[in-house]
């Protein structure tokens, strides 16, 4: 290669260094084209098996899961509320928030990269998805909207480690931090619950809900199961606590948005 | 035509990065094509630009389809091709063991830069070998395709 034109490869990528640090309006615009570009490629795999029988089957299979999901969530939503309700029923005025208006997406593709854990879905602004939105399915919680698009958004999920929600051991009432494991070999996709009180008495198979701080995630919603639980190594001051999550993260394929409570 | 082909194929193998399941049974793996890529053109390319060019057009096209930040991955890729490029004459790139290690060398590096930015994590070393590896695997694989495809398309030049 001739001098010169290292010098340039080498210029371009240091500006490049520094133009990662600076999210601007014009990445954002080249990303949002590029993932145009790249959405339909990724739709495509879709079609791939058996095309005729994937689309008959889509249009009732969608309505009916679509059904089933708002019924599950409002059955958890309900066990939580009866719960809450026999720990505060001396208080009154207590205001609740438990309906919420969602917008069911398809899951259309996985993160490309090994080292984050995201999907993307089929809605994006235009149906009201906004950043930080949180995403749920029939069986508990997913994650929240990362970025979206016009027609598309992408979704980091529960059991990646920069995912994390306030959390409470549902029988137990203990507060803690949940967040993705940071194992890079995992059979299994699982998350973690730190910050948990060291004398906090933790049964195997207890079940995780979030917490409701924090402003992003609501209250109530199933997070996982307790697996095991340890002293942290590190302080000692902390328990951590494997969870095993309710939602099959292999296996997504239609989810809720919460785009606002009624 | 001959301009598109390789940007289309780049397209086409990010897309199949985010369509495919992860391998949970082998330990969380994803199944990387775009390294092999990335390589193939270091490799084969008339001018080292061309080479850095596809290798952030690659980077690029992973980071728009990854929660991963916007760009990141142009490091990885960029950085070895231009090595990869410049090494060019010295490189008998049709010996499948330069393929393979050439291939390894972009897996790893942009997996290092990945796992830079991610946070490094227990484990994370095995996980760069294993993805080293995997891309040394498909890279000459990817080069038997490739030539399949010039044969192909006759006037499809590099």
């Amino acid at each position: 290669m001739k001098q010169k034109e290292w010098l340039i490869v080498g210029l371009l990528l240091v500006a490049w260094i520094v133009f990662l640090g600076q999210p601007t309006a014009v990445s954002a615009k080249l990303r949002h084209f590029l993932i145009r570009l790249t959405t339909p490629l990724v739709k495509l795999g879709d079609w791939i098996p058996t095309v005729k029988s994937r689309r008959q089957l889509q249009t009732s299979n969608d309505a009916l899961r679509t059904e089933n999901a708002h019924l599950r969530q409002m059955l958890h939503a309900v066990t939580e509320t009866e719960a809450e309700n026999l720990r505060l029923e001396t208080l009154l005025g207590l205001k609740h928030h438990r309906g919420f208006v969602t917008v069911a997406g398809h899951v259309i593709g996985r993160d490309a990269s090994n080292w984050w854990k995201s999907i993307q879905l089929d809605v994006g602004t235009a149906d009201g998805i906004r950043d930080n939105q949180p995403v749920f399915n029939a069986t508990g919680l997913i994650g929240k909207v990362e970025a979206a698009g016009r027609g598309e958004c992408r979704v980091l999920l529960l059991v990646d480690p920069n995912c994390k929600v306030s959390a409470l051991l549902q029988s137990s009432r203990t507060p803690g931090v949940v967040a993705g494991s940071e194992a890079a070999f995992q059979r299994r996709p699982h998350c973690e619950m730190r910050y948990v009180d060291r004398s906090a008495n933790i049964k195997i198979g207890e079940m995780v809900i979030s917490s409701g701080l924090g402003g992003v995630f609501p209250k109530g919603i199933p997070i996982g199961v307790v697996g095991s639980a340890h002293l942290n190594q590190e302080t000692g001051l902390y328990q951590d606590i494997e969870i095993q999550p309710v939602v099959d993260f292999n296996r997504l394929e239609e989810v809720l948005v919460i785009v606002r409570q009624e | 035509m001959r301009r598109l082909l390789l940007p289309v194929i780049v397209l086409m193998l990010a897309a199949a990065q985010a369509a495919l399941p992860m391998l949970w049974w082998l330990g969380g793996w994803r199944l990387e094509f775009l390294p092999a890529l990335v390589a193939y053109g270091a490799l084969t390319a008339s001018r080292p630009s061309r080479a850095v060019l596809l290798a952030v057009l690659a980077g690029l096209a992973l980071d728009s389809l990854s929660a991963g930040p916007f760009g990141l991955s142009v490091l990885g890729f960029g950085l070895p091709a231009a090595v990869l490029a410049g090494l060019g004459e010295s490189l008998d790139r049709d010996l499948p063991w330069v393929q393979a290690g050439a291939g390894a060398w972009v897996a790893a590096f942009a997996a290092g830069v990945a796992c830079a930015a991610a946070g490094p994590t227990f484990g994370a070393l095995g996980k760069i070998s294993v993805l080293a590896m995997l891309s040394a695997v498909m890279t000459p694989l990817l080069f038997f395709t490739m030539e399949l495809l010039h044969y192909w398309l006759p006037d499809s030049g590099r």
